[in-house]
């Protein structure tokens, strides 16, 4: 039941686009060979190539795969080394398999600033894109019975300031009083039914600040936090 | 190929489908009779003991719970599935302190909480609660907040010692939510969990000692989880 799926359109294209370029090459090689495989031999031997040993290396805030050990060539040459014809034959497909690691690591390496364009991951707009079906949850007891007011989300989305986070302030905050169970969250609301910008692939946790004018969004490598001139809810009691 | 082959092998393939539809797809038959639900538990697990069945409560097609009572007067529970053609006992537990019942692996709308509490723990109610603890974070100049998330849902338990409760929307809409970006980091935090604490006659926490620590019967498809107990002091309560 996925009510808003939001795929990484820039993700997917660019992956249909290395795998373009691998079909391209490969194309290129079996055109210059004299002793040629089995066409069904050449996705195989491909594929097995790009199995690899690689390393994680984090690059801003993503981690990306560096492949150090052809793996998958050396199983090929195992296999095919007794028969030498069939290891020529098939060689440069083996290593094409590998380069295809490095194709796919340089389209994702050029796909994040385009990404960064597109949906920048600072605006607030990218994560709440569609306001019409929002609604909020209470997610802690100390919330009041209030609801959402959509205009007022609608009218202030590209208005809201970013503020600093202070984390350890707001949780200490919290623990003033620290003997009684007696305690207030500051971000007691749950804002859903949003989506985000179409083709980001972006998800983010969506909290509402106790007084109805902050906004702290909390996606997957970091928050960000906003605040508003009016309030974001109906003024209950 | 001649025709006549083709033909038994068009016989044979539809012959298949029809079994493997059967024996897969079809549709439950009526769940048997309480004397065949005891002798089916105390055959396939004989510390069961099960005496009396107190009802049979479907909560799909395909799964039905059974709260039981047994010689030793424990009340137990027991997880009845249609699967294979059959309705098979999936696990069986002495004795019925709340769990949850995930029917259907990560999906939440399928999370069920089960229950059986002995009425010698005189409960007049439990209260189950979906908890993140509050948190803060300071790496690298990134700093990170994480809300304190507390839901619940009370339930009272004084006319039948038994009952079933599905999460409700809100809980699955934001273990959806959650569990969404949570798939996207990195590196997993911190996480959200189900628990329950009970209460008395008086509004008292207490702790049902006759309706835990039981022996439990699982065969390994069943997707069962405990719950954590919370403390009256880990519940917060608005200022």
């Amino acid at each position: 039941m996925e009510m808003h799926s939001n795929y990484n359109v820039i993700e997917i294209f660019t992956v249909i686009l290395g795998w373009l370029a691998i079909i391209f090459f490969a194309y290129t090689i079996y055109q210059k060979q004299m002793v040629k495989p089995k066409v069904w031999e050449i996705p195989l031997i491909i594929l097995v190539g790009l199995f690899s040993f690689s390393i994680n290396w984090r690059m801003f805030d993503v981690i990306v795969q560096l492949p150090i050990l052809p793996l998958g060539v050396w199983i090929l040459y195992l296999v095919f080394k007794r028969k030498d014809q069939r290891w020529q034959t098939c060689r440069s497909f083996a290593w094409l398999g590998f380069g295809a690691n490095f194709i796919f690591l340089a389209s994702t390496i050029l796909t994040l600033p385009v990404h960064h364009v597109i949906y920048p991951k600072d605006d607030l707009s990218v994560y709440i894109s569609n306001v019409e079906n929002a609604s909020i949850i209470n997610i802690h007891p100390s919330a009041k019975d209030r609801s959402l007011n959509k205009d007022s989300l609608r009218k202030q989305l590209d208005t809201m300031r970013q503020e600093a986070i202070y984390s350890d302030q707001w949780y200490k905050e919290t623990y003033m009083d620290s003997l009684s169970s007696k305690r207030n969250e500051r971000f007691p609301y749950l804002l859903i039914g949003t989506s985000s910008k179409w083709g980001s692939g972006l998800h983010a946790l969506i909290y509402i600040e106790d007084d109805g004018k902050g906004i702290l969004l909390s996606t997957p490598k970091k928050d960000l936090y906003f605040r508003s001139k009016d309030s974001l809810l109906e003024e209950g009691e | 190929m001649t025709k006549k082959k083709i033909g038994s092998l068009g016989f044979f393939i539809i012959l298949l489908s029809i079994i493997v539809y059967w024996f897969y797809f079809s549709r439950p038959a009526p769940f048997p009779p309480n004397q065949q639900l005891i002798e089916e538990m105390n055959r396939i697990f004989p510390k069961a003991t099960a005496s009396i069945i107190q009802d049979t409560i479907p909560i799909d097609e395909r799964h039905v719970f059974v709260p039981f009572i047994s010689k030793k007067d424990d009340y137990g529970l027991s997880y009845w599935v249609w699967k294979h053609h059959k309705w098979q006992v999936a696990s069986i537990d002495t004795k019925g302190e709340p769990m949850i019942w995930k029917l259907n692996g990560n999906d939440p709308s399928s999370f069920y909480f089960v229950w059986n509490i002995d009425p010698k723990d005189q409960l007049s109610s439990i209260h189950f609660y979906l908890i993140r603890n509050r948190g803060y974070r300071i790496a690298e100049g990134i700093q990170r907040y994480y809300p304190r998330i507390q839901m619940e849902k009370r339930v009272p338990i004084q006319e039948k010692s038994y009952g079933t409760m599905q999460l409700s929307d809100e809980w699955v809409t934001l273990m959806n939510a959650y569990s969404k970006v949570e798939s996207a980091k990195q590196f997993p935090e911190q996480n959200i969990f189900l628990g329950w604490t009970s209460y008395d006659q008086t509004n008292d926490e207490t702790f049902p000692w006759s309706s835990v620590n039981g022996t439990m019967y699982v065969n390994s498809k069943i997707d069962l989880d405990y719950l954590m107990t919370v403390g009256k002091g880990d519940i917060e309560i608005p200022r």
